[in-house]
């Protein structure tokens, strides 16, 4: 059965829908925009889609990816077409393409993904500001080690996150403050949350900065040891 | 110009399921105010959760967003957490749609849909910047009008509510809207000019224009009535149910709701005759859906909605004249694309064969269903005229067509009832629970509180003590395999109590007990019956003089000004049968009882 790979943006309020919630609007829009779409077997049939890995609440992203099963082939534009129609508002299909036989699921493949960051506190665009949170950032990059504490399952626990960080990138700071680029790892590899990045930029540059605002950028998967996006 | 408050996303990061408050979902309407003569605010007063699980709220937000000159939104209570940071912040109560402040609107309408949501519709008012006494609204705040079941006793909220409407709203609504825009287009107008129109409107209760004291013992002592205002407020019914507006489209939240399907409401009214049934009064007479409209609808909502489960409503759905080819149709046409079909609870005794066939296709959660009462006479005292038989039989029905779990839903505190009533309830349960092995029984006894315009609307509810000696010997008693006994909080059925009999004496009450931080009453968590009592201390009303205390057949009842339809001698009668634990047909099966409603 054809399996169709979609690219979609999450913006506007529709960025506060958790995944849980998005994985039932999506159901309804597929059914909404009458695609052949395949379904599951058994008392509870839904249809067979593939979330990569899941964005945070309050997380806008340009680069969310969902493997969708149909019964037949249809063609992209016809498919986007459709489906977006069908979607509620913030949320809409940028690309498609469909798999071919036997490549993974996103998820499984998902290794990395880039997010941008922006933070402010006031007044950030001074000469001092910039170096002290230059120097915090190089701090960061320097270390082998960065522990934070996670509360899980199994209950507290200390968690090196410094090889979960692959880099940070196009730090700008100006009149709406900070703004940086960072390469985290993602899906089965271990993930980084956003809060996280918050509190280790505040900790190692000394300031009190908040965060203003968080967008996924794009999602990688490995490509012969390279870090390349699902479509290229 | 309005502006939507400043909802911040520092604030929705920081409250639990930010989703309540967001809107945006698919099929909302968002409209330009600018554009429309009348803006209306429909206000369900629970968590968005429960609110968009209501049926009446999407029929009245898509009948009235039809009409052009009119934008409907939605408002429901903020959940505590957002409540706090809306008071720090000083942000107002707000619609979903547009955002405005909800005192911006023309028109708030409260749905009444259970007693414990009272004091969460003074709250909604306050955090609206509405004055909470009607007495203090101007002209330039909105109408605030208050429709749905517990409408029929409207006392307990009469200084809160500048109109009530009685009954079935899909016309009234509209009736409602034109007298507004009359009254607002004219613009030089004064409030009570427009509460004088709409008091002549059927179904319309203006609380302002009647003056109602009691003695010291309750009773209605005085009953005025000002502005040739009627006499008696009669119900409205839509009497041509398949030519009355039904949504094609409803809105899709984002968030798990308590409902999360498509509604269908198959037909409104049952004449079953069960004696302590409000809903079997205030909706008769029955009225059904022709089986095409049905269909219709369906297929209509099945596409506009991408829901993957239709649910068939009514108050007793195995009584749909066309119950088996409404569902085989259905199911027919619908499953290919995985649609399940859910019913509500089934009465036992129309559970038949060919029902059970249809009904296995049927998406299966539990098979519910409802003897109230453990034995035969209680049950006759009651009118559920189910025997043994037929409820033992309809269960293995259920269960060879594939259930394996059942709800049994029963009420304790019945008039007339003894302890072997009480015994029937274990005897029941465990005689299901032995059909077969694995099987899972939930059983639910609840807290009769007896409401106005039934038969039993004199009788006395049980005390406290009484009721949790009840619950205990149930716990200790339905303990076997398999077997799951739940109960309700006997304190918030005392408080449902006071209300669903009250009067205006409570619109005190009421007040203190909000501004002592009572909300989401009906949320167990919340409930707190010390706070109520120290209301009832304060303003010096007595809440056992509403339950505790036997009503006289001859006194006047604070409800008796609102007409369902059906006479006070028909209830009168079937109390006397009740006590005599005879039985009445229903009437679409019998004769005509003379109820008085057709």
């Amino acid at each position: 059965m054809p399996v169709i790979r979609c690219k979609y943006n999450k913006e506007h309020r529709i960025k506060y829908v958790s995944h849980l919630d998005m994985i039932r609007t999506f159901q309804r829009s597929l059914r909404r925009a009458r695609l052949p779409i395949a379904f599951t077997a058994g008392y509870n049939p839904h249809p067979k889609i593939a979330f990569g890995p899941a964005l945070g609440v309050g997380i806008t992203s340009e680069a969310e990816y969902i493997d969708i099963e149909l019964e037949e082939t249809i063609e992209p534009k016809r498919f986007i077409q459709a489906l977006n129609a069908a979607f509620p508002r913030g949320l809409s299909i940028s690309k498609c393409m469909y798999l071919s036989k036997g490549q993974k699921n996103i998820m499984s493949i998902c290794e990395g993904a880039r997010y941008l960051f922006k933070f402010s506190n006031g007044n950030i665009n001074n000469e001092e500001m910039k170096k002290t949170i230059m120097s915090g950032l190089d701090e960061i990059i320097k270390k082998e080690e960065i522990f934070v504490t996670r509360n899980t399952k199994k209950g507290h626990r200390k968690i090196n996150i410094r090889p979960l960080i692959y880099g940070i990138e196009n730090i700008v700071i100006g009149t709406a403050g900070l703004e940086i680029e960072v390469l985290l790892s993602a899906g089965n590899k271990g993930s980084v949350r956003s809060e996280e990045i918050l509190k280790i930029l505040n900790k190692f540059a000394g300031t009190e900065l908040k965060l203003t605002g968080v967008h996924r950028k794009e999602l990688y998967i490995s490509d012969n040891g390279k870090l390349v996006p699902p479509f290229l | 110009m309005n502006q939507p408050v400043n909802l911040t996303e520092d604030i929705l990061m920081n409250v639990e399921k930010p989703v309540r408050y967001i809107g945006s979902e698919y099929n909302a309407i968002h409209k330009n105010h600018e554009e429309t003569d009348v803006s209306v605010c429909l206000a369900f007063p629970d968590v968005y959760e429960i609110a968009m699980s209501h049926l009446g709220l999407k029929i009245l937000y898509h009948l009235l967003n039809e009409r052009n000159d009119v934008t409907c939104e939605r408002v429901f209570s903020p959940w505590i957490d957002m409540e706090n940071t809306m008071r720090k912040e000083n942000i107002p109560l707000f619609s979903l749609e547009s955002g405005y402040c909800i005192n911006n609107f023309d028109i708030l309408g409260f749905t009444l849909q259970y007693e414990m949501s009272y004091t969460n519709i003074l709250n909604m008012l306050s955090l609206g910047k509405i004055p909470v006494e009607a007495a203090e609204r101007t002209k330039e705040g909105p109408l605030v009008i208050a429709g749905g079941p517990c409408a029929f006793n409207p006392e307990p909220l009469a200084s809160f509510i500048d109109v009530f409407h009685i009954g079935e709203s899909e016309e009234a609504v509209l009736e409602i809207v034109d007298v507004y825009k009359d009254w607002k287009m004219d613009g030089g107008l004064e409030k009570q000019e427009l509460l004088s129109s709409l008091s002549k409107l059927n179904g319309i209760y203006v609380p302002k224009f009647y003056h109602i004291s009691y003695n010291d013992m309750g009773i209605v002592k005085d009953f005025v009535i000002k502005n040739d205002a009627p006499e008696k407020i009669n119900k409205r019914i839509v009497s041509d149910l398949d030519n009355t507006f039904y949504p094609k489209e409803i809105i899709v939240p984002f968030m798990q709701t308590v409902h999360d399907r498509i509604p269908l409401e198959v037909a409104r009214g049952c004449t079953r005759g069960c004696r302590f049934c409000h809903a079997g009064i205030i909706y008769r007479p029955v009225r059904e859906r022709s089986k095409e409209k049905l269909i219709e609808y369906a297929e209509a909502l099945i596409e506009n909605t991408g829901y993957e489960e239709l649910s068939l409503l009514s108050l007793s759905i195995s009584d749909y004249s066309d119950i088996e080819n409404l569902i085989r149709e259905l199911m027919d046409k619908h499953a290919s694309s995985r649609l399940s079909i859910s019913l509500p609870s089934l009465r036992a005794d129309s559970f038949s064969v060919g029902l059970a066939k249809q009904v296995q296709r049927v998406k299966k959660t539990g098979f519910t269903f409802a003897p109230e009462a453990g034995t035969q006479r209680l049950r006759n005292v009651i009118n559920k005229c189910l025997t043994e038989d037929e409820v033992l039989s309809s269960v293995q029905s259920a269960v060879d067509s594939g259930w394996s779990l059942l709800k049994l839903y029963f009420m304790i505190g019945l008039p007339t009832e003894m302890h072997e009533d009480i015994e029937g309830i274990v005897n029941i349960t465990k005689q299901i629970s032995g059909y077969k092995k694995r099987l899972k029984v939930n059983v639910s006894a609840s807290t009769f509180v007896p409401k106005a315009h039934t038969p039993f609307q004199w009788e006395k509810q049980d005390s406290l003590e009484v009721i949790k000696g009840k619950q205990e010997y149930l716990r200790e008693q339905l303990n076997g395999k398999g077997i799951k006994f739940s109960w309700h909080d006997p304190k918030t059925s005392m408080i449902e109590g006071v209300f669903s009999r009250g009067d205006r004496r409570l619109n005190k009450v009421l007040f203190s007990a909000w501004q002592r931080g009572c909300k989401f009453d009906s949320w167990s968590e919340h409930f707190r019956y010390n706070t109520w009592m120290q209301a009832f201390e304060e303003t010096g009303v007595n809440p056992g003089g509403y339950v505790y205390r036997e009503r006289d057949i001859d006194e006047v009842l604070p409800w008796d000004h609102i007409n369902t339809g059906v006479s006070k001698g028909f209830l009168i009668n079937e109390r006397e049968k009740a006590r005599k634990a005879e039985t009445t047909m229903d009437c679409r099966r019998e004769k005509c009882h003379k109820c008085g409603v057709c």
